[in-house]
């Protein structure tokens, strides 16, 4: 077979489905349904804001009800963490590959990047999502608590929480990302070979 | 009209039928194809404004087109934007349609284009839609001689399926 009976061969292929494109509306479709996209980031970002917002005084009264100065930093020191975690979040999404105008292996390399970059975040999720808010409930329950069982039962709840968060997002990685990445390297070097 | 509005029409007018038997490689059914033209069309207009002219309109939209089918197969079942539905792109079964004669040929190539892996298939269907290697390479970012060797190397795997089957 030759290139010519190949090339003849594809463009035969007229499609069984016609596309008509309603100029009149298609911009102003367009326009809308981006803005009504855009509209929903904003708002999930301002959500995502908001949880803090809310959470901010609640951390601040639970402080305040705090019977105990130590337990009452211990409590204050949340702030912080919540605002490293929203940081983190956005600091990973507004990364997010979207020049749909470089060449495909650019394009490739941008997108392995981007989700290298979203696995070591998911990797490292330990030692900036967990543990910060697990110490800090241990110490509070060490402190405000007296009793051994109530502080064993609150304690061993924590943490359960805790390990369930870790593996979920091990497995995240596990599943999801790590086999895109994988995908992306393969597509990468079968181009570059 | 605005230059960008009708430029984009324009575009989308010549390009719509190629555009779409791209898609169709990269999905794996006619509404997979629907929605990943949809997808296609929505970033060739956000994508507009920063073309920069570093090659011609016709070239830089399949770079666009590409990007997104490639993208598109990446992402996760969980992560999966919502995808943009477009009415004023009306996808109609051409009444009467008629098979071309060769249609069994047609669906042994694509069926043989499928068994390539995802960068083979994009170099082929640009060269099978016509594209000189210049071009190409502008598109996947290889240098001409690069393409050059693998397309001979692609054609050989395609050949072969095509014969064995």
């Amino acid at each position: 077979m030759t290139d010519q009976e190949l090339n003849n061969i594809w463009k035969s292929s007229e499609n069984s489905t016609s596309i008509a494109v309603d100029h009149t509306k298609i911009i102003v479709e367009i326009a809308s349904k981006l803005g009504s996209f855009h509209n929903s980031i904003k708002n999930r970002n301002r959500r995502e804001i908001g949880v803090a917002l809310f959470l901010l005084p609640v951390i601040i009264w639970l402080a305040y009800i705090s019977p105990l100065l130590a337990s009452k930093i211990i409590t204050l020191l949340a702030i912080p963490w919540l605002f490293l975690v929203i940081f983190k979040l956005k600091k990973v999404k507004s990364q997010g590959p979207q020049n749909f105008n470089l060449p495909l292996l650019e394009f490739l390399t941008e997108q392995k990047s981007y989700l290298k970059k979203e696995k070591a975040l998911l990797q490292n999720i330990a030692y900036w999502y967990i543990l910060p808010p697990m110490l800090l409930e241990t110490v509070r329950i060490c402190i405000s608590l007296s009793d051994i069982k109530a502080m064993t039962t609150h304690l061993l709840f924590t943490w359960a929480i805790g390990l369930v968060v870790y593996l979920l997002n091990k497995r995240a990685v596990r599943k999801d990302i790590t086999p895109l990445i994988v995908e992306t390297e393969n597509t990468i070097e079968n181009l570059k070979t | 009209m605005k230059t960008q509005e009708k430029i984009f029409l324009d575009l989308l007018e010549e390009n719509k039928d190629r555009i779409f038997r791209l898609c169709s490689i990269y999905s794996s059914d006619a509404d997979d194809a629907k929605d990943l033209f949809q997808d296609v069309t929505l970033n060739i207009w956000k994508s507009l404004p920063n073309f920069n002219e570093d090659s011609s309109l016709n070239t830089w939209i399949y770079r666009v087109a590409l990007n997104v089918c490639l993208r598109a197969k990446s992402k996760t079942k969980k992560k999966q934007d919502i995808m943009l539905k477009l009415d004023s792109v009306v996808f109609k079964e051409t009444e009467q349609y008629e098979p071309p004669d060769n249609s069994t040929q047609l669906a042994q190539l694509k069926r043989c284009i499928s068994t390539l892996n995802d960068s083979d298939k994009s170099i082929i269907v640009l060269h099978l839609e016509e594209m000189p290697y210049k071009k190409i390479s502008e598109i996947t970012g290889l240098t001409e001689n690069h393409i050059a060797v693998k397309m001979k190397r692609i054609k050989a795997k395609l050949f072969t399926c095509i014969k064995t089957h």
